[in-house]
């Protein structure tokens, strides 16, 4: 099976720079996003060192066959989830210790999402709001739980899904890298069949397109770069009030 | 190593096949397992109790006993002829002789002694007169024969018995000689032994019947009495092992029965005739059928070890020592025992198993019906059970783990070994489980090794060590670029080999960032492991050398140079950028650090200028902006002007860009901005008419400078001046600027560079104006206010003050000067620096005439 990945990123209309971050390893099936936060563009420094650190550490798994992985070793995932768990896990700390140093960079933290793909089977390490979603047959399903206040409000009932949509809380994150010594992962495995689109997006898109517009656009997109540009071209004609980044995966036989 | 390994099921599958190939070819290897297997089962089948055995046979052996008592062998055949009597009067059933009486026994004395009788009773009867003497010799010489005719008396008492089976040996040939011509009359031993009941010699070719090449016969004159021969030859296996009797023996166009088969027939009491052969199949003799093997052979089932058939010694019988029951309804049969005479064959119950035991088995198993026989549907089983044990060899067995497979293995093992055990004991079937286990055992082996090796390639995940954790966080560190993080990182980990070479890196990209120091640091870690590792104490040396090296300064060639001299030992590596050497660092510019450097090759020492590039710049905009660094280096080397700083060379080493110019002795204009520092007017003049020249030279080539400035103007000790850094100021990195083309320091900027128009010599003018204000006023035309964009506004807007206002004794043509060189509107600016300098000439003659 053949694996197809593209990625766009853009400042959106509103913003005057880019804190988000991406990173694509065809060869590896592998792509990470990162949705950056702090004052003064540090966001963009924070994002860039998870993007960064994750794909050396999922690198050195790949091709250095280094056996060791950073916190507990979870039996329920696969090899490959865990790896990933490890290598978020080591980006948090590389961020939380780089802003001890730097005074100035106090505050800064980051969203991430990798998503490693090996055949059929594809495994996830997330942390934050942006998110992941599966595209098979036509219907979109969200994969990964948003680590956001609206968010958990939903699943206690104390709020409706769509009074979180418009809530103004609702950009606040329960879990960051880069802001706490420890980070919480949440990893998990999905099997993947041929035709099968994983988009790892940040919250630029998801705020300004909603999910059914995103699952009517798709069918209508031949390649992961056109569906790429064109969620991110929606996201602008939206409003683009944040920044947006978009990585499609097509798996294809 | 992914791939290259067939997957389980191949594996399975391709042994599966191997064994079937061997089933179907039946290669002795597997006969010989299957023989040791055979022959262990044939161990259960014996029969110790005599009620299960059965009665019917017993042996009169000619033992060492009777051997010593008697004499040595051969006997006499009245010895012979004396047992039979015996027997006789015990009324057996039937007597096997297995003892060959192929020649008359001493022909020669007796013919003697006959002719001898012949010819004296000749002579006597030609006489008229016998005297009692005579006669009474020739009764003598008669009796003497007839005392020595041992064959006449074995011969009377064989006949007289009437039950006797008399034994006959063959020579057992692949390839007999084709018969010459039909034999008209066959010895009476083979004339009363063929067997005629067989019911389909035509498939003869199928089933290969025993060939005889010759025969050992006992004499007619036995034959005739006895009740026919049987013969006694015997083919042992690939192994040695005799399994299996040879009921049929073809000789001469004839078949010829068995001695065993000839004494159960007599025991039985049926005619030779009414014994019925299917070849292939069964010998139906009565009630029973004696199943045979594709060859014609009977498998034997051997009820005991040598000793269990009930032996009587031949000396013990002639004695009358035994028992009239010992014998009674019996077949007795006679054969050896003692040591050296008779056979011992080799069996699966014993190596030395005398020959007439042996046929006592044959004879016990056909009246018994103890056969051991290969059932017509053991191919179908033995395949299907090669396939049900390949089946699960290769589906079931990869997929178990390791303690269940080794349990229901040996459960499969167990299903294969038990059935055919049972069948084999109790039932006589004979079904091959050789193959089916050998798939079992030889897949589980390959199974299993597979797995143990497979397993032991895949690594399985663990938690980290504290160890590895702080390595992966230094080797993150250090590609984030956060070297001294890194290095914290890696000091908590033990220095082994790997880390040697984790912390060697750390040091060249401390090296590269030109921060010795810390190298020095991280070569000396490594170092008190391991000394002799590498270049590392090179490098230490060096680094310290070039560290200690560095002096503060804050122009080219400043004041404390002297401090900072430093010298190197010839021989030592010294660092270098490009072909130069590096001697010591002479200050750190805006853009990067500057170095005294050395060209080896024509020994001139030179200023090199390194650019440092932000960090974070990524690697699109850094290809960007060294291409532009060494485009504008070219172009500024290309200028060739009195006033300008000679540019030789300029390159990339370790990641860093670098110029090599002119080395110049003196400061930069910056120097006399101050109030209390200014330049006389004249000398002002001077140098701005100079610079404008320069300026003008550089217009001309299309060079523009862009950032014009009193700290690009050096003043040097010859009192000459230079205007440095031409276009090189816009090398810096675009991350900072997101428009990326508005550069310069903004108080010197003209109007149409703030606005970031496109900007020519023109603009540089406007620059040199404000220098010149500057150096004579010792303040800026545009001072601007607490944002720059106050600033910009002046500069784009405010006209300027007048100079004369801050100082009193600036002439007013000066004051034109810098008025046509401060105004906004480029067109209506000095269009040229030649302009500007042919008036800044004229003002300074007039001076210089007018104070005279």
């Amino acid at each position: 099976m053949k694996l197809d990945i593209s990625g766009r990123t853009d400042v959106g209309k509103k913003r005057t720079n880019n804190e988000d971050n991406f990173l694509l390893e065809p060869e590896m099936g592998f792509f990470v996003v990162a949705d950056g936060m702090g004052g003064h563009s540090h966001g963009e420094i924070a994002s860039k060192m998870a993007v960064e650190t994750t794909r050396d550490a999922v690198k050195r798994f790949f091709t250095n066959g280094q056996k060791g992985i950073l916190g507990k070793v979870d039996p329920k995932v696969s090899e490959r989830a865990n790896q990933l768990g490890s290598a978020v896990r080591l980006a948090n700390q590389i961020i939380f210790e780089s802003a001890k140093t730097k005074p100035q960079l106090n505050g800064m933290g980051t969203t991430i999402d990798c998503v490693w793909i090996n055949k059929d089977k594809a495994s996830i390490a997330h942390v934050g709001d942006s998110r992941v979603y599966l595209v098979r047959d036509g219907k979109l399903s969200q994969v990964t739980r948003d680590h956001s206040l609206v968010e958990d409000q939903v699943r206690q009932g104390l709020l409706k899904r769509e009074e979180a949509e418009k809530s103004h809380l609702k950009n606040v994150l329960t879990r960051a890298l880069g802001v706490d010594e420890n980070a919480e992962v949440d990893i998990l495995d999905t099997d993947l069949c041929p035709g099968d689109i994983l988009i790892g997006c940040t919250d630029g898109l998801n705020k300004m397109v909603a999910d059914d517009e995103i699952a009517k656009a798709i069918p209508l997109m031949k390649t992961p770069k056109m569906i790429a540009d064109h969620l991110v071209d929606m996201a602008n004609a939206a409003g683009g009030v944040d920044n947006v980044t978009v990585v499609v995966a097509q798996l294809t036989r | 190593m992914k791939k290259f390994l067939l997957s389980d099921y191949s594996w399975g599958a391709l042994l599966t096949l191997i064994v079937l190939a061997f089933f179907h070819f039946q290669v002795p290897f597997f006969d010989n397992l299957e023989h040791m297997i055979y022959d262990a089962r044939a161990r259960f089948r014996l029969k110790p109790d005599i009620t299960q055995r059965g009665d019917e046979i017993a042996i009169v052996a000619i033992d060492d006993d009777s051997i010593n008592k008697i004499g040595r062998w051969p006997w006499p055949r009245s010895r012979m002829a004396e047992l039979l009597k015996k027997l006789s009067e015990y009324q057996p059933k039937a007597i096997g002789m297995n003892v060959l009486f192929s020649e008359p026994e001493n022909p020669q004395i007796l013919e003697e002694l006959q002719q001898l009788e012949g010819d004296y009773g000749a002579i006597l009867l030609s006489k008229k007169k016998k005297t009692p003497a005579e006669e009474e010799f020739l009764l003598a010489i008669s009796s003497a024969v007839q005392r020595l005719d041992n064959d006449s008396k074995l011969l009377n008492a064989i006949a007289d018995s009437g039950n006797i089976v008399l034994a006959m040996s063959f020579g057992l040939s692949d390839s007999p000689p084709a018969q010459e011509e039909a034999v008209d009359e066959l010895p009476y031993a083979l004339a009363m032994s063929s067997m005629s009941g067989v019911e389909n010699a035509q498939a003869e070719a199928q089933f290969n019947v025993a060939l005889a090449a010759e025969a050992g016969l006992p004499l007619d004159d036995f034959a005739e009495g006895s009740l026919g021969a049987g013969h006694v030859s015997i083919l042992p296996d690939a192994d040695g092992v005799i399994r299996r009797d040879l009921p049929l023996v073809k000789f001469l166009g004839k078949y010829y029965p068995s001695f065993p088969l000839q004494l159960a027939r007599v025991y039985q009491g049926l005619p030779l005739d009414e014994v019925r052969v299917s070849l292939g199949k069964e010998i139906r003799m009565g009630g029973i059928q004696i199943p045979l093997d594709e060859e014609n052979r009977m498998a034997v089932s051997y009820v005991g070890e040598p000793g269990t058939f009930a032996y009587n010694s031949f000396y013990d019988v002639i004695n009358d020592k035994v028992q009239a029951s010992a014998f009674k309804g019996k077949i007795v049969l006679v054969g050896f025992t003692a040591s050296g005479l008779g056979s011992l064959y080799v069996t699966p119950v014993a190596h030395n198993f005398p020959g007439v035991e042996h046929i006592a088995n044959v004879a016990q198993n056909i009246l018994r019906k103890n056969f051991i026989v290969v059932p017509p549907w053991s191919f179908k089983v033995e395949l299907g059970s090669i396939l049900l044990v390949g089946l699960f060899v290769t589906l079931l067995l990869p997929r178990l783990k390791a303690g269940t497979g080794f349990a229901v293995s040996l459960l499969v093992g167990a299903a294969i070994v038990a059935p055919a055990g049972y069948f084999f004991v109790k039932q006589g079937y004979w079904i091959k489980l050789v193959y089916p286990f050998f798939l079992l055992v030889v897949g589980y082996i390959v199974m299993i090794s597979k797995k143990f090796f497979t397993t032991e390639k895949k690594k399985e995940l663990v938690e980290a060590s504290e160890i590895e954790t702080n390595k992966m966080l230094g080797l993150s560190f250090q590609g984030q670029g956060q070297l001294d993080l890194a290095f914290e990182k890696f000091r908590k980990c033990p220095i082994d080999d790997n880390m040697k070479d984790v912390l060697y890196n750390l040091g060249l990209d401390f090296e590269r960032k030109r921060q010795f120091n810390k190298a020095v640091s991280v070569y000396e870690t490594i170092g008190k492991a391991d000394p002799k590792f590498k270049d590392i104490a090179t490098k230490i040396d060096m680094l310290k050398k070039a560290a200690d090296g560095a002096v503060f300064g804050s122009s080219l060639g400043g004041g404390k140079a002297k401090e900072g001299t430093v010298v190197l030992d010839a021989s030592s590596m010294k660092p270098t950028l490009g072909r130069y050497e590096i001697m010591k660092e002479l200050g750190r510019g805006a853009m990067g650090v500057v170095y005294l450097g050395k060209d080896p090759k024509i020994n001139r020492t030179v200023a090199i200028k390194t650019l440092m590039f932000d960090d974070d710049m990524d690697a699109a905009a850094l290809k960007e902006a060294k291409e532009r660094f060494f485009r504008e280096a070219e172009s500024a080397g290309n200028l060739s002007h009195p006033n300008i700083v000679r540019i030789f060379d300029a390159g990339e080493d370790q990641d860093m860009a670098y110029i090599a110019m002119e080395l110049m002795e003196g400061e930069d204009l910056k120097a006399y901005c101050g109030k209390d520092k200014l330049l006389p007017v004249s000398k002002v003049l001077d140098y701005i008419s100079k610079v404008a020249d320069a300026m003008d030279f550089a217009h001309q080539q299309g060079v523009f400078h862009r950032d014009i400035k009193p700290a690009n103007i050096m003043l040097l000790k010859d009192g000459t001046v230079r205007v440095a850094d031409f276009g090189i100021a816009r090398i810096q990195g675009s991350s900072k600027t997101a428009t990326g083309t508005v550069l310069g320091t903004p108080s010197y900027m003209s109007p149409e560079q703030i606005a970031g128009k496109k900007i020519d010599g023109r603009s540089d003018l406007f620059s040199l104006g404000v220098t010149l204000y500057e150096l004579l006023t010792g303040e800026k035309p545009f001072k601007g206010g607490d944002a720059i964009g106050t600033l910009l506004f002046q500069i784009a807007n405010d006209p300027h003050p007048n100079p004369k206002t801050i100082r009193a004794d600036i002439p007013e043509d000066v004051v034109q000067t810098i008025n046509r060189a401060l105004t906004k509107d480029p067109d209506q600016r000095y269009q040229r620096g030649a302009e500007m300098a042919i008036d800044l000439r004229n003002c300074l003659k007039k001076i210089i005439e007018g104070g005279a």
